[in-house]
């Protein structure tokens, strides 16, 4: 039964993972569009784009998950900057092979959407954490025992 | 919600009965409270067993399959696992990583950490880290 739980939330952080990422990426691109249409250049997505996106997400969510999952061992920064650098190996890759770039200025912009959507999710993650911990603080001042 | 304090005989005749339209999580924490007060664990150090009151437990740890329970100043040892204290304790006993159970009670502050976690500081000045996946249900017993 516990084990059964553990695989639904493994699953379930997959899940969300996979979706915040493409989100992420989907949300750059759409920015990108944009700045290239107000800049009078032409923009496209082929056909196969949108899905590639979310197999990236789902790809690199699977990074995450160990991530999560470490307890112990490495320090924190030195995990994420791990989880950093595969997770851009990943968009990478995968870029190459979904035809994301041609040259190296279009694998230039891809690497700088990239940090990007990593740095806004880590920050805006790092803020909710801290909405957590006042919220937290606050309810314990009632909860705790007088020692 | 009105409370009524009615003075009891003798020990026999002790009860709590709430009368509520819902079973809301503030009267299971009541309810909880209620069936663990005077709830005691064996327990041993140094050769020699205890009955340990469970509102002196700060946390309890696993470790290499053995239970190890903290209270403010020591440290005990008990036959039972993990999960069995864990459906033993009331609702202020909180799973916070793999191998460890917290009491709620006793956490002074939470600092957020990267990646999600929590290092709880307790009221013995110790730290512990509360694991992400954790600190939703933490919230929710804390009525968040």
């Amino acid at each position: 039964m516990k084990e059964k739980n553990s695989v639904k939330k493994k699953i379930k952080i997959v899940f969300e993972q996979t979706m915040t990422i493409s989100t992420g990426i989907f949300f750059m691109i759409g920015i990108g569009g944009v700045i290239t249409h107000l800049s009078g250049n032409s923009y496209h997505l082929d056909w196969y784009h949108p899905l590639s996106i979310i197999l990236i997400g789902f790809l690199c969510a699977l990074p995450t998950l160990l991530l999560e999952e470490a307890e112990g061992g490495k320090s924190s920064a030195l995990r994420i900057i791990l989880h950093c650098l595969s997770l851009f190996a990943i968009v990478s890759i995968a870029g190459y092979f979904f035809n994301w770039y041609t040259d190296i200025s279009s694998y230039i912009s891809v690497a700088v959407i990239f940090f990007v959507v990593y740095a806004f999710v880590w920050l805006s993650s790092i803020w909710m954490s801290k909405v957590d911990e006042n919220k937290i603080n606050k309810a314990l001042e009632k909860f705790r025992d007088d020692e | 919600m009105q409370v009524i304090f009615e003075k009891a005989v003798s020990d026999d005749e002790e009860q709590a009965i709430i009368k509520a339209v819902k079973k809301t999580d503030e009267i299971e924490t009541a309810i909880g409270l209620l069936e663990s007060a005077g709830g005691r664990i064996a327990v041993s150090t140094e050769g020699q067993t205890y009955l340990l009151e469970h509102n002196k437990i700060y946390y309890i740890e696993s470790i290499d399959k053995k239970t190890f329970i903290y209270t403010k100043e020591n440290c005990y040892e008990t036959k039972l696992r993990l999960y069995e204290l864990e459906d033993m304790l009331n609702t202020n006993f909180l799973r916070c990583a793999k191998a460890m159970i917290v009491n709620i009670r006793k956490i002074r502050s939470v600092k957020s950490d990267m990646n999600g976690r929590m290092n709880a500081r307790l009221l013995n000045d110790e730290n512990i880290v509360i694991a992400r996946s954790y600190v939703k249900e933490l919230k929710k017993r804390l009525g968040i």
